[in-house]
């Protein structure tokens, strides 16, 4: 317990540490600032988006007019987002403008020759909706499936950064031989070195939770924060890991960039049955569902695999203990 | 020893470290394998976000379904939603304790939503809306002859690409830091200052070695990435702007790591560091949406790689190098400035003062540290206009008055910082100081323009003059003790200019 809150202490007052939280809140506030006003942004007149039709299609011109596109001629596209050619169907856009993806949007959903309540009125079909949050909320999906994991992920990341230094500044101080030659377990080393980083990650991601449910409606925070923990425990592991088998400070940074890598293109895999309980989609669900069986069983998962790295960890340990002794 | 030994000496010791080697070509292998992946998840994209697409999102909202109707199998074809079905009791049941986000109630002629007023609730609406509509209107006549592919997939392959090539630029740099930070900490340094070298060769020589290293890995990218899917119309182009980025972020890298006071300072801060710069450059593409600010967006390599992924043949930008060049400069003579200071020689953190004692040192000259502290100036200030222009946008509106003195508080704002710290004492010096600090300001920022326009020699003369004024007040104004008179003045004549430049225009 002693070494768990000699590295407390360290990690506390290390102003590498303070200067991250300030990066995180930085960069939570500001994706929440754009939660915000994205959807405002979009649907604000300033960012109109302008259609040029090559025709006098006026049916096309008028509907294109009726969802809130601008319509000039072509010859006069200077600036438009997306340039129709009604006889060979093409529709042009500007492969480096975020804002063409918008304007292919609109013109896939005028391109019928019925409108969506028309296409009611003729199959006999009412359609109506009830009890909606006010306002536009087009950033809604990534808030949960953006901002939450972030802000669960960047203080894991940085748990294991930090760890990863930590072990290496003692290996080449060599103090940690001093720990190494001790009468104290592989079992506590590893825990001493887990906890403090696991802790704080912790305490960090559960205030991001806090300050990110004053603006998106968060589900099961108490789950998440679980969730945090685990991650955290699961990522500094590695760190403990990488550190007492890596031979150079760059071999350990590059590899920890790795592990970084790894969780992004984990994110990345093709939507399947088990995707379900990968980490990133599993606080994205817990966000925002009411728990169920399957969260649970992403969570147990979760911790096997955190557990199971960490007594990798101790192996790594006694590992290094053998090489140093 | 001369600077090529020093490089050669580099370039061994990241050689020689095999394990490193092998796991920079790990993480260059698993950044190309997502290239297919993501490319795979934009194949899956129609409408609304990205995020669709992505695993992130799977059943992200659950409905309750209460009755039967074919356009249900539309519905559960969404990878975000989760269909229950069940009774209308038990559904709005659900819905009153939270477990579902909404209940939608259809029968043959009739089909009807209720949320509970959260914003999840209208993103489980719009599914069932896309759902609706896609089933009574997915056999409908086109309005005009319209392609099946609109090119949205080719449009989000070229969004994304940019962030993917550059990937691997964090990896690429990190041996500086060893060069740098870890070798201070260990003292190794200290042996390369007592030898006969500058110290001058010492820094660049381990800034060259890295650079070396990263383009030798850049054209084993270059050659790597067409096989993972995308191709470029001019890959020379593409490839130079990588390497040019690679030797900002190597340079960025030095300078955090000569200002760090030990190495995991200096480790974490140049993965901030990185990250900050790749996602200032990255923003800048943004401004595209904008027709006021299009030409900006050709200072992001975003823009440029985009348009080169979709094959079009967009001529090379030299701006963008400009900038590149400069901030890289910039970074470069900070941190040869922090490397020349005693505190770096005696692993202690050097200040803000030393620092510029640093610039003194390897300039020997007041005057000299006057014109590379207007570069310094013109750096920092871009990123900080584009935050401000971007703030005032999106906050306020398009008010061009309130645009411009943005701007000018900006570039006037630093400009005198950069006197402040030059501390001029008396009239003539504060004068001639605060010249060079405009005039160097005035011309970095007639380099950037210079390709956008054309006639920029005649045209940017008065520019150049305007800054130099300006910072010549300022700079009379720190040695009579009224410097933020003289900074009030400044910016009231460059807003003058700036608005006469504007009529004048229009």
């Amino acid at each position: 317990m002693k070494l768990v809150e000699k590295e407390l202490r360290e990690v506390v007052s290390d102003r590498a540490f303070l200067g991250s939280i300030i990066i995180q809140f930085i960069t939570i506030s500001m994706l929440l600032f754009l939660y915000d006003t994205y959807s405002e942004v979009m649907h604000s007149p300033n960012l109109k988006i302008t259609i040029a039709v090559d025709s006098n299609n006026t049916a096309l011109i008028s509907r294109l007019e009726e969802s809130g596109v601008k319509v000039i001629p072509v010859g006069e596209e200077a600036g438009a987002n997306a340039v129709i050619n009604t006889t060979t169907g093409e529709v042009k856009t500007d492969p480096s403008n975020i804002f063409s993806g918008f304007a292919i949007a609109k013109i896939n959903s005028i391109s019928k020759s019925i409108s969506f309540e028309d296409a009611l009125e003729k199959n006999n079909f009412s359609y109506s909706s009830a009890r909606l949050a006010e306002g536009h909320h087009d950033f809604v999906q990534m808030g949960y499936g953006l901002i939450v994991p972030i802000a669960l992920l960047m203080p894991a990341m940085v748990g294991l950064s930090l760890s990863i230094q930590n072990i290496l500044g003692e290996r080449k101080k060599r103090t940690i031989e001093l720990l190494l030659v001790s009468p104290i377990s592989d079992f506590s080393i590893a825990f001493s070195k887990v906890i403090p980083y696991v802790a704080v990650s912790t305490l960090c991601g559960a205030a991001w939770l806090i300050l990110i449910a004053q603006r998106i409606p968060v589900y099961n925070i108490p789950l998440l924060v679980l969730a945090e923990f685990l991650l955290s425990l699961l990522l500094v592991s590695v760190s403990i890991l990488i550190s007492s088998t890596a031979r150079s400070m760059q071999e350990a940074n590059v590899l920890s960039s790795l592990a970084g890598m790894l969780l992004v293109f984990s994110i990345l895999l093709p939507s399947s049955d088990f995707s379900l309980y990968a980490p990133t989609t599993l606080i994205s669900r817990i966000s925002s569902n009411y728990p169920d069986g399957r969260m649970i069983i992403g969570l147990l998962l979760l911790a096997g695999m955190s557990i199971a790295v960490f007594l990798c960890a101790v192996r790594g340990v006694a590992r290094m203990r053998r090489s140093y002794s | 020893m001369g600077l090529g030994v020093m490089t050669r000496w580099g370039l061994r010791g990241i050689f020689s470290d095999r394990r490193f080697l092998l796991s920079v070509i790990a993480g260059m292998l698993i950044s190309l394998l997502t290239i297919p992946l993501l490319m795979e998840a934009v194949s899956h994209f129609k409408e609304g976000t990205l995020l669709s697409a992505l695993p992130l999102s799977q059943k992200m909202v659950k409905i309750a379904v209460v009755g039967n109707h074919p356009l249900l199998s539309e519905l559960e074809k969404n990878s975000v939603v989760e269909v229950v079905g069940t009774d209308e009791a038990t559904g709005m049941k659900l819905l009153e304790e939270g477990k579902v986000h909404g209940v939608f109630i259809i029968n043959s002629t009739n089909g009807s939503f209720i949320g509970r007023g959260i914003p999840l609730s209208n993103l489980a609406e719009s599914a069932v809306k896309e759902a609706v509509d896609s089933y009574f209107r997915k056999n409908e006549k086109p309005l005009f002859n319209l392609k099946q592919d609109l090119g949205l997939e080719e449009l989000l392959r070229s969004l994304l690409a940019p962030f993917l090539m550059l990937t691997p630029l964090f990896i690429w740099s990190l041996p500086i830091i060893q060069g740098v930070a870890y070798e201070r900490e260990n003292k190794v340094v200290e042996v390369l200052l007592a030898t006969p070298s500058r110290r001058f060769e010492v820094l660049a020589s381990k800034i060259i070695s890295n650079f070396l290293f990263a383009a030798l890995l850049g054209v084993l990218w270059m050659v790597l990435v067409p096989f993972f899917g995308f191709h470029f119309s001019n890959p020379i182009g593409v490839y130079i702007i990588l390497i040019s980025m690679a030797l900002l972020v190597i340079t960025m890298n030095a300078l955090v790591s000569s200002l760090a006071s030990n190495a995991n300072e200096a480790t974490l801060a140049s993965s901030i560091s990185s990250t900050i710069i790749i996602t200032l450059f990255f923003s800048i593409a943004i401004l595209k949406v904008f027709p006021a600010t299009e030409i900006a967006a050709k200072l992001s390599p975003a823009t440029y790689i985009a348009e080169q992924v979709a094959g079009k043949p967009s001529p090379f930008p030299f701006n963008l190098m400009i900038v590149i060049y400069i901030i890289t400069a910039t970074a470069f003579i900070l941190a040869l400035s922090a490397f020349s200071t005693e505190a770096f020689a005696f692993a202690i953190k050097p200040g803000l003062t030393q620092l510029y004692e640093g610039m003194l040192e390897i300039l020997r000259s007041r005057k000299r540290a006057a014109f590379a502290m207007g570069f310094v100036a013109f750096s920092i200030t871009m990123p900080l206009e584009v935050i401000a222009i971007g703030l005032i946008f999106f906050l306020i509106g398009p008010v061009v008055g309130l645009l411009l003195l943005s701007v000018t508080l900006v570039e006037e704002g630093l400009k005198g910082f950069a006197l402040r710290i030059l501390k001029p004492a008396e009239l003539r010096e504060g004068a001639l100081l605060g010249a060079l600090v405009g005039f160097a300001f005035g011309v970095s920022e007639s380099l950037l323009l210079a390709p956008i326009i054309e006639f920029a020699v005649l045209i940017r003369v008065a520019p150049i003059l305007l800054h130099t004024l300006c910072s010549c007040v300022v700079g009379i104004g720190y040695a009579k003790k009224h410097f933020l008179l003289s900074l009030l003045l400044a910016v009231s004549i460059h807003l003058t200019y700036n608005l006469y430049l504007l009529h004048f225009w229009w």
